[in-house]
Parts: structure tokens; C-alpha cells; sequence
């Protein structure tokens, strides 16, 4: 396997009224990576380039090692198991025709192992999707991705809108999928603690901009939460403030902790307020 | 492909079945045979019609696209399918003069039977064919006006031409084999026209161009 499952360099995609642009992303293999950003940030248009479902403008792309515009990338596809945010299948489907869709799409599915995840996500074969739960829904997706033997799962807010047991569930799901030798996966969501708990690399998009993409322990290092007063903050070097929130009994403030004095004590920031003070700044 | 044409078959699964039944049971009733007939073949669009528009609803092509198929795969499973329920069709219009011969015993002008099955095999491959791209390019819903529009010119226009070489002009039409003959290789030319335009308007579509 390629060192990185995937490799974006340049990609630029205009519409309208929004673009992404110049966007440069690696994810290695073996690893899980977390796209975060606001609504409308570029997730989705990123990963429906990614699958080369969007023209993009310029830019190059590499999945799995295999340029996503060559010929060769239609086998590469069968390699990747995408989720989407919703299942985007006709709700007169029941799962054992779903079943039947996926065995005459993948080379590679396995049936014995979408019974498998049937049986573990306690889905009804019969049942059509009209009267699935949105949880419900979410499994069969994800059951039809890890059913042909992928490398690769590309999650498209995957998580979003269920309660925070399936969530529970899934992410397990998920890292074990990541823990499988030369597997990565790509996370995209708005659940920051979601990404937190799996995700090995974070990329922060805002506005079809790349914002940061680095380690997310680095991150967790890198960045704290100082609280004091206005007068304290106005004594820290500006190159440190990251972010602040000015209330009527003191000042919270994101700051680096590399040019922070050695006296200062910084609280630990979690990923969430990484995301939320990097955004406003 | 295999997955594509198997969704589409199990979405129409139900509604499918109770047509063709219905086309198999007009085409049965005496004096209904030519609508019963022709029921039978609108069926070959009618249903690929009705494919879109579920697609559409349920927003399937955003998840085909992550799926190991290319966009002519796509677009080339609707082609099959119509092509499938003109079979299904074809099957009903031999079916129904078989079982009249069966109960009544009344002779079956055979030839005539498969001359006019070829007929409107070529007739549903060309209304496909005018159909598809009208869909890929307005969607189902304005898709299906602007196909009855096209046809209704194509169709009066056949007629007027006819009209002219038959009557006005008095030239004596070929015989019904060596038209049907000709109209194979216009019919796959017109279909690979079709095809060329209806996948140009599936990628326009998917990349936003007519939201």
C-alpha cells in the first residue's frame, strides 16, 4: 500500500456562490482523519472530489495511490466503502435487496459478511427503508461499506443526527475498521468530540479554506485555555492569543502554549475549542 | 452494471407486474388488442420514467457516484431497462393473439404479428432514445412534458412526410422487411446520439448545472 491513502494537492472546485480552494490534504495509511468545519465549509464537495463525483477546476488527487481521474481508479472505487449523511436509497429497498445491489456492484462483496453486520446491528432483512429508524438507516449504509473488503471508508457525516448511544457504537465500529493493518479512514463531521475520540489527524476547513491539517495530539499540545483577567491577557505576548472571549468577570483566551511564559498556567483545550477559537480568528 | 439494473427492477418491482398484467389482460379483450398492444410497449418508457423519478426523490445518484460505476453506466442502465420492458412488452403482444388462438381457434396472421413487433420495437427504441436525454436534462418532472412535446412533433412530422411520399409525391413505399431493415442502423445510430447526449447532461447535472 501507497504511504498515503490519500493525497489532494491544489484542489480547487468554484460554484457561485462558494469555493474551495487550493486545498492540499494527506491522509496516511493506517490512520483516521477528522474533516471538521461549520455547514457548508466544503466537506462534502471535498469528498465527492475525492470519489471523482464532481469536476473539479484544478487540482490532483491520488487514492490509494491511483490518480482519481485515470482509468485505473474505477477498481480503486471497489476499495473504498463511502457512508454518506443520509443512504440516498429508494425506501421501497429492504436490506436483503440492498444485499443484492452490492453483490452486483463490488468484485469483492462478501456476503457472509453483510449478513454478518446485519446481525450485529440487529437490522431486519425484510424491512423496507421507509421504516427504518434514522439509526437504523445509518447501520445498513455502513454494513454496505465494510462488506467488500475495503481499504478505505470515506464518512460523510455519518454520525450526524443520532443519539449519542448508536454514535457510541459506530465510532467503535469505525476504529476497529482503522485498526486493521494498511485501513484509514476519512471522518468528515461537525461532531468535534466525535473526531476527537478516533482521529488521528485533524484538517480544519472554514469556507472552503484549509485551515489547519496536523496530528491531534500535536494539537492538544500545542494549544490551551488560559483564563485571567484582561489586564493579565494584555501582559501575554500577542503572538500566543489564538482566541479570546471577553466576559464581564475575566477574559478565556486560546493560546500557544510555545510562547506562553513558563509561569502561566494553561488548562488543557479540547479539540472543540481549538476548532471554535481558530474559527473566529 | 448488474446493481444498477437490479435496484431499478426491485424498485419496480409491484408496479411493473401489475402492468404488464394489465397490458396482458386488454391485449386479451377483442377490439382492444391495438391498445392493449401498444399499452404494453409505453410500458418500456413508462417504467424507466418512473426510475428517474424515484431517483431523483431519494437523491440516488449522489450515493451511484461514490459506487464503482462510471457515469455512462449509469445513464447506459436506464437504456437497458427500457430495453428490457420493451421485451417484456414484445413477450405480452406474442403472448395475447397465442392464447386468442388457443381459446378460439382463430387463425393468427403470424408474419403480420412479428412485422409489427419489430415495428414497435424500433418505434420504443426511437422514443426512448428522444426520451432519455429530455430527462437527464430537465429532470422527471419537466423531463416527461418536454419529451410529449418532442414527440408529438416527431410524430406529426413522420406523419407529414409519409403523407407527402405516400399520396402527394406517389411513390410507392418499400416493402414493410426492407423498411424494417433500414430503420436497425438508423435506430442505433439515433440511440448512440442519445446515449452521447444523455450522459453529457447526467455529468452537466451532477456537477449542478441545472439546480
Amino acid at each position: 500500500m501507497e504511504t498515503n491513502a490519500i493525497e489532494i494537492r491544489g484542489l480547487t472546485k468554484r460554484y457561485k456562490d462558494f469555493a474551495l480552494e487550493d486545498l492540499n490534504l494527506s491522509l496516511p495509511a493506517g490512520c483516521v482523519l477528522g474533516l471538521v468545519g461549520e455547514n457548508g465549509a466544503g466537506k462534502s464537495t471535498t469528498i465527492r472530489l475525492i470519489m471523482d463525483a464532481l469536476e473539479r477546476d484544478s487540482g490532483t488527487v491520488k487514492v490509494l495511490g491511483v490518480d482519481n481521474q485515470s482509468q485505473a481508479f474505477l477498481d480503486v472505487k471497489g476499495e473504498i466503502g463511502v457512508v454518506l449523511d443520509e443512504t440516498y436509497v429508494p425506501e421501497v429497498i429492504t436490506a436483503k435487496q440492498m444485499g443484492k445491489i452490492m453483490a452486483g456492484t463490488f468484485k469483492n462483496w462478501d456476503q457472509a459478511a453483510y449478513d454478518g453486520w446485519l446481525e450485529r446491528f440487529r437490522l431486519p432483512r425484510d424491512k423496507k427503508f421507509k421504516d427504518y429508524s434514522r439509526g437504523m438507516t445509518m447501520k445498513l449504509g455502513i454494513a454496505a461499506a465494510l462488506s467488500h473488503h475495503a481499504k478505505l471508508l470515506l464518512l460523510d457525516e455519518a454520525t450526524g443526527g443520532l443519539d449519542p448511544m448508536v454514535r457510541e457504537e459506530l465510532l467503535e465500529v469505525f476504529a476497529d475498521f482503522a485498526a486493521q493493518d494498511g485501513h484509514a479512514v476519512l471522518l468528515s463531521s461537525h461532531i468535534v468530540s466525535d473526531l476527537e475520540r478516533i482521529c488521528d489527524y485533524i484538517a480544519f476547513l472554514h469556507k472552503g479554506r484549509l485551515l489547519l491539517c496536523e496530528e491531534k495530539d500535536v494539537l492538544l499540545d500545542r494549544y490551551g485555555v488560559l483564563k485571567c483577567t484582561r489586564e493579565q491577557l494584555a501582559n501575554i505576548p500577542q503572538e500566543a492569543i489564538h482566541g479570546k472571549r471577553v466576559g464581564n468577570y475575566g477574559v478565556e483566551a486560546l493560546v500557544e502554549r510555545g510562547f506562553m511564559p513558563r509561569d502561566a498556567v494553561v488548562d488543557r483545550a479540547n479539540l472543540e475549542d481549538i476548532i471554535l477559537y481558530l474559527s473566529k480568528e | 452494471m448488474t446493481g444498477l439494473l437490479k435496484k431499478d427492477l426491485f424498485v419496480a418491482d409491484k408496479t411493473s407486474r401489475l402492468l404488464l398484467v394489465l397490458a396482458l389482460l386488454f391485449s386479451l379483450i377483442p377490439r382492444f388488442e391495438t391498445l392493449g398492444n401498444t399499452y404494453a410497449m409505453m410500458l418500456a418508457f413508462m417504467l424507466p420514467l418512473s426510475s428517474i423519478a424515484y431517483d431523483e426523490k431519494c437523491k440516488w445518484d449522489r450515493y451511484a457516484s461514490m459506487l464503482p460505476y462510471r457515469a455512462s453506466q449509469i445513464v447506459w442502465s436506464k437504456y437497458l431497462l427500457s430495453y428490457l420492458y420493451t421485451l417484456l412488452g414484445e413477450a405480452i403482444i406474442f403472448l395475447s393473439p397465442l392464447l386468442r388462438q388457443m381459446f378460439t381457434r382463430a387463425a393468427v396472421d403470424w408474419p403480420g404479428v412479428f412485422q409489427m413487433n419489430a415495428m414497435l420495437a424500433i418505434v420504443m427504441v426511437l422514443i426512448v432514445s428522444l426520451g432519455l436525454p429530455a430527462l437527464y436534462r430537465f429532470g422527471a418532472e419537466k423531463g416527461r412534458l418536454v419529451m410529449l412535446l418532442l414527440l408529438a412533433i416527431g410524430t406529426g412530422t413522420a406523419v407529414a412526410v409519409t403523407k407527402a411520399v405516400i399520396g402527394d409525391l406517389r411513390i410507392t413505399m418499400p416493402p414493410v422487411p426492407v423498411l424494417l431493415a433500414a430503420s436497425v442502423p438508423a435506430a442505433a445510430a439515433v440511440t448512440y446520439f442519445s446515449f452521447r447526449l444523455s450522459v453529457h447532461f447526467y455529468k452537466k447535472r451532477q456537477n449542478g448545472a441545472y439546480h
